[in-house]
């Protein structure tokens, strides 16, 4: 039989594979792979392009505070970060990211443009939107602007959470709450310990529509 | 990693030395690629450090989650290349048939059947059985280059002259693939080739060619076997582990368009890795060069995705697989199918259908005859099958399921390929089958799963009742109940 066609075949497959290419990379071992390229290569397929998941499995990282960003990079690598959603998908993708590379992928997402992934029903939005803004002063809990800022917007290590996936927001007040799975933000397992599964759902879809 | 069914191939030689010395030395060979620290979990999971759940819906084989499929597309390039490129996966159960007396026969010495029931229909039924065992090898392999391969151990391949099972060892799926992505604000492409060896292999639905779900071990009476599929034999479209040569094409653009063509020809030769402990004479089961198509407009929004599509083939196949020079079977197959998935911890819902019309055409000496070369093979010059097959799944936690499917096989009436037979025959001359199938399962760890399966045929080679045109069996008769183990590491 005629060889030449697959010898061909399987000789440019490996000349062509057998080259690094750093530009486009999806190489979680090379500290040589640019930041960006790991955005656009691995981060984007769950976390978007721009940093708006369209999946609410996955919390959007846009406009998200560079020191959170990367305090949350390094929680995953070194495996301080026990909650599920954190273990099954983060651990092993942080594994051998360098601080640079952690710097780096901070920095893109903190300077992408954050969207509202959707809007919240009315009577939901207003009674997260006090809650947000005022706390609630009979369960001792503090107005979560306090630390997050008026807009949401995050202050250093404390997260942005205007325009978060509601869902992703609720799933991580119940892991404040409930665990101690998420050791770096003890300060939420006592703030959120009054807060009901209904306080928590509207906190959140105030959160996600963030009207004003 | 579901299972092919390069064992299904009765005709198959036991496993040679020779393939061991292959896989020998393609084991070395891919692990002189590899390096770094070894971790303790399967293939893809060690490469990439994430939890099955990353990019199987549900935590389930084989369907796949929207980065799943993106990780697949890009060559199995995404993480970090691995020291120990392999993973072993083992198959076991048990299924029993609803009626193993298979009823009286209505005319003993009629002509349509053997003239006897056959003895020993069912030689494993009701008996726990490891139904195959597999080795896994490959995972990124540089940037743009990565591998998936399979080589399975089926340990009931065939009984010998003395009744005695024979296992036998062969290339199951194959996969090498080159791809490269070009993404930015304005555009996101995928493109890629891949080096495959099955129709289907290649594509991130598995909406069609590719079992739903876990299928019981292939023992018994070839049309109680997984697939349900009763119609004409040779078709690489609509049955798996064909062991063909494929070189493939794709384009995946803006996470919406899909494109994918390949031509499939014989796993000889240059192309015998794909093939190993599959004869060479009976890898003849394709002439030249034969086309295959894929179309797909895929939508993720929200927690859902849903994706529509477009498949085909156009098939010449040899009617004798040990004979070049043998008469054709001109397959024409096209098809369409469709998925639609919710994916929101903890709750996995997957909804899929897939509908293919193949037409086969026949050289005359395989019907005519006034042929001097008649073979006697069909009595049409060209036949019809149609298989539609639906499933829909529910998963809790990743670890614990339910889903019902449906396959029909419905196709042209032919007094010879669908002659009256013991069991596999019909008695109107018509393939029609048609199976519900619930399912329950378990997955307590992620690397084990335990199911349960019930396979409620309402119609048979054509009819439900005295259906085999020989005897009085019923279609009901063919019930099947399936426990399973699956595990891999």
């Amino acid at each position: 039989m005629n060889a030449r066609p697959a010898l061909a075949t399987a000789a440019l497959l490996l000349a062509a594979g057998g080259c690094v290419n750093l530009e486009r990379s999806r190489d979680l071992g090379n500290p040589d792979v640019p930041a960006a390229t790991l955005a656009a290569q691995v981060c984007s397929n769950c976390h978007g392009l721009d940093g708006n998941a369209p999946s609410p499995n996955f919390p959007s990282l846009a406009g998200q505070q560079k020191d959170y960003l990367e305090a949350q990079l390094r929680q995953f690598r070194g495996h301080n970060r026990l909650d599920p959603a954190g273990f099954e998908y983060m651990w092993g993708l942080s594994r051998k990211l360098t601080d640079a590379q952690i710097a780096g992928l901070a920095d893109y997402f903190a300077a992408q443009r954050p969207r509202s992934p959707g809007p919240a029903a009315p009577a939901l939005a207003e009674a997260g939107r006090r809650i947000f803004k005022d706390g609630l002063p009979d369960g001792n809990i503090p107005a979560c602007a306090t630390c997050h800022g008026e807009h949401g917007e995050g202050n250093a290590t404390f997260p942005r959470l205007a325009y978060q996936h509601a869902d992703y927001l609720y799933k991580q007040l119940v892991v404040f709450q409930r665990t101690d799975e998420r050791p770096e933000g003890s300060v939420m397992k006592t703030i959120a310990h009054g807060l009901s599964g209904a306080d928590m759902r509207a906190v959140a879809a105030y959160l996600q529509a963030f009207p004003d | 990693m579901e299972r092919g069914t390069a064992s299904a191939y009765s005709w198959v030689r036991p496993g040679t030395p020779r393939f061991f010395f292959h896989l020998a030395a393609w084991l070395i060979a891919a692990a002189s690629l590899f390096s770094g620290e070894a971790q303790a979990l399967p293939l893809f999971a060690r490469q990439t450090g994430q939890n099955c759940v990353a990019c199987h819906a549900g935590g389930q084989f084989p369907a796949l989650t929207p980065y799943g499929r993106i990780f697949k597309l890009t060559g199995y390039t995404i993480g970090v290349r691995n020291p120990i490129p392999l993973s072993v996966m083992i198959q076991a159960g048990m299924t029993k048939v609803a009626n193993k007396t298979n009823g009286s026969l209505v005319d003993p010495n009629g002509s349509g059947g053997n003239g006897a029931m056959p003895n020993d229909n069912y030689p494993r039924d009701g008996l726990f059985t490891v139904s195959q065992a597999s080795l896994f090898a490959g995972g990124k392999i540089t940037d743009n280059l990565g591998l998936f391969a399979q080589w399975t151990l089926d340990p009931y391949s065939q009984q010998n002259g003395q009744g005695k099972w024979v296992s036998h060892t062969a290339s199951d799926q194959f996969d090498l693939r080159y791809a490269d992505r070009l993404i930015n604000p304005g555009r996101d492409l995928i493109v890629g080739v891949s080096l495959n060896n099955n129709i289907g292999t290649t594509d991130v639905w598995n909406t069609f060619n590719n079992p739903f779900q876990m299928v019981p071990s292939p023992i018994g009476p070839a049309s109680l076997q997984a697939n349900v599929f009763t119609g004409p034999q040779y078709s690489p479209m609509l049955t798996q582990g064909n062991l063909n040569a494929g070189l493939n094409a794709y384009a995946f653009w803006n996470n919406t368009v899909y494109a994918e063509v390949g031509l499939y020809r014989n796993a000889n030769g240059i192309y015998s890795i794909m093939s190993q402990g599959v004869s060479s004479d009976n890898t003849t089961t394709l002439k030249g060069y034969n086309p295959y198509w894929r179309l797909a407009l895929n939508h993720d929004w929200g927690a859902n995705s849903a994706m529509i599509g477009l498949h085909g083939l156009n098939a010449r196949v040899y009617s004798d697989p040990t004979n070049a020079s043998s008469p054709l079977i001109r397959n024409d197959d096209v098809g369409i199918d469709g998925q639609f998935q919710h994916i929101l911890d903890p709750h996995t819902f997957s909804a899929q259908f897939s509908y293919t019309r193949e037409r086969q055409r026949y050289d005359d000496a395989l019907w005519n005859p006034n042929n001097p070369a008649y073979t006697g093979s069909y009595a049409n010059s060209s036949n019809t099958i149609d298989l539609l097959k639906l499933n829909a799944t529910y998963i809790y936690l990743a670890k614990y399921g339910a889903s019902l499917s449906y396959v029909s096989s419905q196709g042209s009436k032919d007094a010879i390929l669908y002659a009256a037979n013991p069991i596999t025959g019909s008695a109107n001359n018509r393939p029609g089958t048609r199976v519900w199938i619930p399912e329950v399962f378990w997955t307590p760890i992620q690397y084990v799963r335990i199911g349960f399966q019930y396979y409620k045929y309402t119609q048979f080679m054509g009819g439900s009742t005295a259906y085999d045109g020989v005897s009085s069996r019923s279609a009901k008769d063919n019930d099947l109940t399936f426990l399973y183990l699956w595990a891999a590491y």
